[in-house]
């Protein structure tokens, strides 16, 4: 007869299909090439240096008034299109929005001159015309994410298109709170760091600084992603997002200089957004100016862009119709958990004009 | 049915992993959130920027004397890839315009048609109706 020890319940139970399943994705995790992404349906609207203007048609068009996705210039933005069923991308055109998104692409050494106010005036000016013009539109939604908030946001104050809804995620607009060492931002806003020579010589900054950037501010000792890894390798689903995640997470971009040290200088050392003092071409670049229907959020979870960065936003607008929201998540988790497509409709579907 | 939770090694491994990864991240916070710190790693910047713009200046001159393509020349090739597109937009821009109001031209032809087709119907109504009258 089998008697029960105390130890029972303690010592775990040997699964050995889990085991084999864990360590077999394990296995493979580490040794197989990087996962292809695949896109949801798109075509190029218009392609300028590296940047591209991609469409992704909805499947039954519902509205008018298509969106128009800016992303950060720090990462790619497939996360917004990372894998089916989680795409936010896919999401919205299936519930009947046209989107279009503007890939900025990998700047090389002979696009070190390109700063904010070109990527600005003559990217994403350009590039929100030519989607006005291919959907047939009157109206736009410009929605941008993280640092492609930032820059979507300078662009509504300056803009002569017609924008008629405005959105931004996990957005810095005040650049005076800092997640990292307060005496690094001290260092940089009293000169003790001065970053232009560096950036003169690099032309662009190597992608391998950006990701070391982050992750000084962040987190510079990182490997908690891999005993996650470890803790639930038998899943397969999860190895699949975690590979997924972990690719782009690896995938920086190069970033070109003259905007680096515009986002240093200009936003981050003198915080000119917030004090209506960034000239952006010849106009200066007023969050006053903007009057389209504003929603905005946060995740409370973001180790990257505090609160106290995207919230003054709604009190520098002239928006009438303005929204703020603060989600339990991290900076990249809304665009991974699919939760972020049906916000964005909730919000948006009353402003884009039924068909 | 026992409520009790089995003990799982990977989920304890991970706990632990974050509590270290949190406690070294913390650390190296401690040790570099000072002045010293940001000046050391400015003058370490700078001897490295200075370095390159040697080894930049050198490899400028070498390639001069030697006809080789340097980024430079790239950066000066890529320009003008650039101005020429920007150049196709403009045209493209224009000829938006020109389609634009053309359609609109068009428009307005296509309405002052369909004015003097009512003002002739009217025209021949009222001559008719002359002639009815004057017999």
């Amino acid at each position: 007869m089998a008697t029960e020890t105390p130890l029972k319940g303690f010592i775990p139970e040997w699964d050995y299909e889990k085991e084999m399943k864990r360590w077999a994705h394990l296995f493979k995790t580490l040794n197989e090439p990087e996962p292809k992404v695949v896109h949801s349906p798109r075509n190029e609207v218009w392609r300028k240096n590296k940047s591209v203007l991609w469409h992704y048609p909805s499947k039954h068009k519902k509205y008018e008034i298509p969106l128009f996705f800016v992303y950060s210039l720090f990462n790619k933005p497939y996360i917004l299109d990372i894998a089916p069923k989680t795409s936010v991308i896919e999401g919205l055109t299936n519930m009947g929005y046209e989107v279009y998104l503007l890939d900025w692409g990998s700047p090389g050494y002979e696009d070190n001159k390109i700063g904010l106010d070109t990527y600005i005036e003559k990217y994403l000016r350009t590039a929100v015309k030519r989607a006005i013009r291919h959907s047939g539109a009157e109206e736009i939604t410009l929605v941008g994410y993280c640092l492609g908030g930032t820059i979507a946001s300078i662009y509504a104050s300056i803009a002569e298109e017609p924008i008629k809804n405005l959105i931004v995620v996990t957005v810095p607009i005040d650049f005076q709170p800092f997640m990292g060492p307060d005496k690094w931002a001290e260092g940089l806003r009293d000169g003790d760091m001065n970053i232009d020579h560096f950036i003169d010589m690099y032309g662009v900054v190597p992608p391998q600084l950006v990701d070391g950037m982050f992750r000084a501010i962040g987190a510079p000792v990182y490997f908690t992603n891999y005993t996650m890894l470890l803790s639930r390798a038998h899943d397969q689903r999860y190895v699949e997002k975690w590979r997924r995640m972990n690719k782009w997470t690896l995938d920086q971009v190069p970033f070109a200089g003259e905007a680096f040290r515009q986002l240093a200088n200009d936003l981050f050392k003198e915080n000119k957004l917030i004090k209506g003092e960034l000239i952006i071409g010849n106009k200066k670049a007023d969050l006053n100016n903007i009057k389209a229907n504003l929603f905005v959020v946060s995740g409370s979870k973001d180790n990257l862009i505090l609160e106290e960065q995207s919230k003054p936003i709604m009190d520098l607008v002239s928006s009438v119709d303005k929204t703020y929201v603060v989600v339990e998540t991290g900076h990249v988790g809304l665009a991974l958990s699919g939760l972020f497509a049906k916000m964005v409709d909730q919000w948006v579907s009353s402003r884009s004009k039924q068909l | 049915m026992s409520d009790k939770i089995s003990f799982d090694p990977y989920e304890t491994l991970h706990k632990f992993s974050l509590l270290w990864e949190k406690q070294v991240n913390d650390f190296i916070y401690l040790w570099t959130n000072n002045k010293e710190f940001v000046q050391m790693t400015n003058l370490g910047t700078e001897i490295h920027a200075r370095y390159l713009e040697t080894f930049k200046k050198n490899h400028e001159a070498l390639a001069g004397v030697l006809n080789l393509p340097t980024k430079s020349d790239v950066i000066n090739v890529a320009n003008l890839t650039i101005q020429a597109e920007e150049k196709i937009e403009a045209l493209e821009e224009h000829m938006w315009n020109l389609q634009d109001s053309m359609e609109s031209q068009s428009k307005d032809i296509e309405s002052v048609v369909e004015v003097s087709k009512e003002i002739i119907k009217l025209t021949k109504q009222l001559k008719s109706e002359f002639v009815k009258t004057k017999k």
